[in-house]
């Protein structure tokens, strides 16, 4: 599931890809799932239950070298849950809700994307600020905000949020994950 | 500030675009709309989806000689709403209590999403099967 704007955007990405490529537009189920940074993975059972909640699991080990978490202790993880049932012991892990600013970010951040298709550049820009400085590290937001503000989210913006997540502590609503 | 009716942006679960009676801030909308925009219906009984009600204690809260204030009913189901008059743009959150489901107790909400045709699609569409929920971006 893309946390993005633009379809079509999302579709070279899912070239030769068989399971179901969705995309949540608007942000709801960043929302719902409290999901502040990609790639975060979601284990839901056949009973829509959530057993093992939100963790930053790549599926390559392209940024190890950035980010520390190599994909295949996840991936024996997830081959052990579907053959034989087995959670991690990190699965039972209770992930903060979003705070009220969290909240408010979204809201903002989904009517500055309408405003933005809309036309109306002014609002576009002050709610997109808004939702920055309400939930200042959330990459789904300040990160995801880059592409439609004309800011390069490989870039030096993307740098400077980087060290800010990591001098604030590395918030994340999910299982924290470090170096291994 | 006077009354003005104008079309308005409205994004909740789908994105509707009624006619709102801007009272300053407050976005006044027919309640014979509420279906259409929240998924509830005002009745005698409360605010109802299908047989479900969530009764109001002060319908007077509500209620404004151009109809009801959608901000007003928002904040009676438990969800947060972002207003910009002048922009003609109201948001409105998911229900405080259909994220804590998630978080508390572990029932994976579900949502309409698109696929990459642009069909909208539900997440339960795919109950009944273990799967992973995976986040990514293209950015």
């Amino acid at each position: 599931m893309a946390l993005d704007e633009n379809l079509a955007a999302v579709a070279p990405f899912a070239e030769d890809i068989t399971y179901p490529v969705l995309v949540d537009t608007e942000h709801q189920m960043s929302e719902l799932y409290a999901i502040t940074n990609v790639p975060t993975v979601v284990w839901i059972d056949e009973d829509d239950r959530i057993v093992r909640p939100n963790a930053m699991e790549p599926g390559s080990d392209m940024f190890t070298e950035f980010t520390g978490i190599r994909c295949e202790g996840h991936m024996e993880q997830v081959r052990s849950w579907i053959r034989s049932g087995v959670l991690p012991d990190d699965a039972d892990h209770e992930v903060q809700a979003l705070d009220s600013d969290e909240v408010a970010a979204h809201l903002h951040f989904r009517l500055a994307t309408h405003a933005r298709r809309g036309g109306l550049d002014d609002a576009a820009e002050r709610h997109f600020a808004a939702a920055a400085e309400l939930a200042p590290n959330d990459f789904t937001i300040v990160r995801g905000a880059m592409p439609l503000t004309g800011v390069d989210p490989f870039g030096t913006a993307f740098f400077e949020l980087y060290g800010r997540f990591q001098e604030a502590g590395s918030p994340y609503h999910g299982i924290p994950r470090t170096r291994n | 500030m006077t009354a003005t009716a104008d079309t308005t942006t409205i994004l909740a679960e789908d994105v509707t675009t009624p006619v709102v009676t801007w009272d300053g801030d407050s976005p006044i909308v027919d309640p014979s709309h509420l279906g259409w925009i929240l998924g509830w219906d005002l009745r005698p009984e409360g605010l109802c989806r299908k047989e479900v009600c969530v009764p109001v204690p002060d319908r007077s809260s509500l209620d404004h000689p151009d109809g009801v204030d959608l901000s007003a009913v928002a904040d009676a189901l438990g969800r947060p709403v972002l207003v910009d008059a002048d922009a003609h743009l109201v948001a409105i959150g998911a229900a405080s209590i259909h994220r804590q489901q998630a978080m508390g107790d572990r029932r994976a909400p579900d949502a309409a999403v698109f696929d990459l045709q642009g069909d909208r699609r539900q997440l339960s569409e795919w109950s009944g099967t273990r799967r992973l929920l995976v986040a990514f971006s293209t950015w």
